[in-house]
């Protein structure tokens, strides 16, 4: 993909074409996308599932001055879209997470986030 | 060329082919002129065409005709290249390109009443059918092969800036209802449920 905001827009077409879809970004991919989320996830009302690395967080373990801005602002940003979210820091019960992700994205029918830091930051 | 015109030829021949539609003056017009449930008029700009590539790969064995601006196109000319390189056969992009901005009811002109040629950007970009048209019996053929062949295209259609779809009253369909419209369709003609979850 060019942009994190095509691969969401692109899982939104493949949601509503009946497929199951997660779209993959770095934290700074919310950002980008915010204007797809919105306007085709959050407004349309389209599954999805965002697994996002939750970079320049307080768990990651490889934080920097880089990336910390883009992490302070990541949780605001999404309760701002009021996309509903999870903090994953390490890889215990993660199957089951993602299920309970999965069933809330497809009760609440809008994009859902799964945020990993920490363990996956190494 | 008026994109009226086009529209009003193009209707009729529409029979189980998907139609995703931007924002701009055609969305109305298109959904003045088509009642199907296979429209979803997307009403945003820079995502019709990425929406209609994602439903081309969700649903392989059907056509998806994308109607794009050229305002929308310019939005979001990283597609060009995902576009191209998916490359999904049963995909045809119509991109009206009335060389402004018009939809808020201001007129200015777009990259392409300059030097930008959305044509070459898509050609360049690895989309091997990417052509411009600016007479209607041309759109005609475009359209025809479209609905006929295999094959990604991209076609720009250079058309006069109107203003007809001020004229026409709006559809009070909001989007949430034309969602469900539009996969309620899919799950008839599919024959499997879209949306997941218990009820």
């Amino acid at each position: 993909m060019g942009s994190e905001a095509e691969g969401v827009s692109i899982a939104a077409g493949a949601a509503l074409g009946g497929k199951v879809v997660a779209s993959y970004m770095e934290g700074t991919g919310v950002y980008v996308s915010c204007y797809n989320i919105l306007t085709v996830g959050v407004r349309y009302g389209v599954p999805m599932l965002l697994l996002v690395s939750y970079v320049g967080s307080f768990a990651d373990r490889r934080n920097s001055f880089l990336y910390v801005q883009r992490g302070t602002k990541l949780i605001p940003q999404l309760e701002a879209l009021d996309v509903q979210y999870q903090v994953i820091r390490n890889g215990e019960g993660l199957e089951r997470k993602v299920k309970d992700a999965v069933r809330m994205m497809n009760s609440l029918k809008q994009p859902v986030a799964l945020l990993f830091t920490e363990d996956f930051t190494l | 060329m008026i994109r009226y015109d086009c529209f009003e030829w193009l209707a009729p021949q529409m029979t189980d082919q998907i139609v995703v539609t931007s924002l701009s003056g055609q969305r109305i017009e298109w959904g003045h002129l088509s009642k199907r449930d296979a429209d979803l008029n997307l009403g945003s700009m820079g995502n019709a065409l990425a929406v209609g590539i994602g439903l081309a790969l969700a649903l392989p064995h059907r056509k998806v005709f994308v109607f794009e601006s050229d305002g929308s196109v310019l939005l979001s000319l990283f597609n060009l290249p995902t576009l191209a390189n998916l490359n999904p056969p049963n995909m045809a992009v119509f991109v009206f390109d009335n060389q402004a901005y018009s939809g808020t009811r201001i007129s200015y002109p777009s990259a392409t009443a300059g030097k930008t040629d959305l044509a070459a950007i898509a050609r360049g970009s690895g989309i091997e059918h990417a052509v411009t048209v600016t007479e209607l019996d041309d759109f005609k053929k475009e359209a025809t092969d479209a609905l006929n062949q295999s094959g990604l295209r991209f076609v720009v259609c250079k058309i006069e800036e109107t203003v007809g779809h001020r004229k026409i009253t709006r559809s009070n369909v909001d989007l949430l209802e034309t969602k469900y419209r539009f996969v309620r369709y899919l799950e008839r003609t599919e024959g499997k449920p879209i949306f997941q979850g218990r009820g």
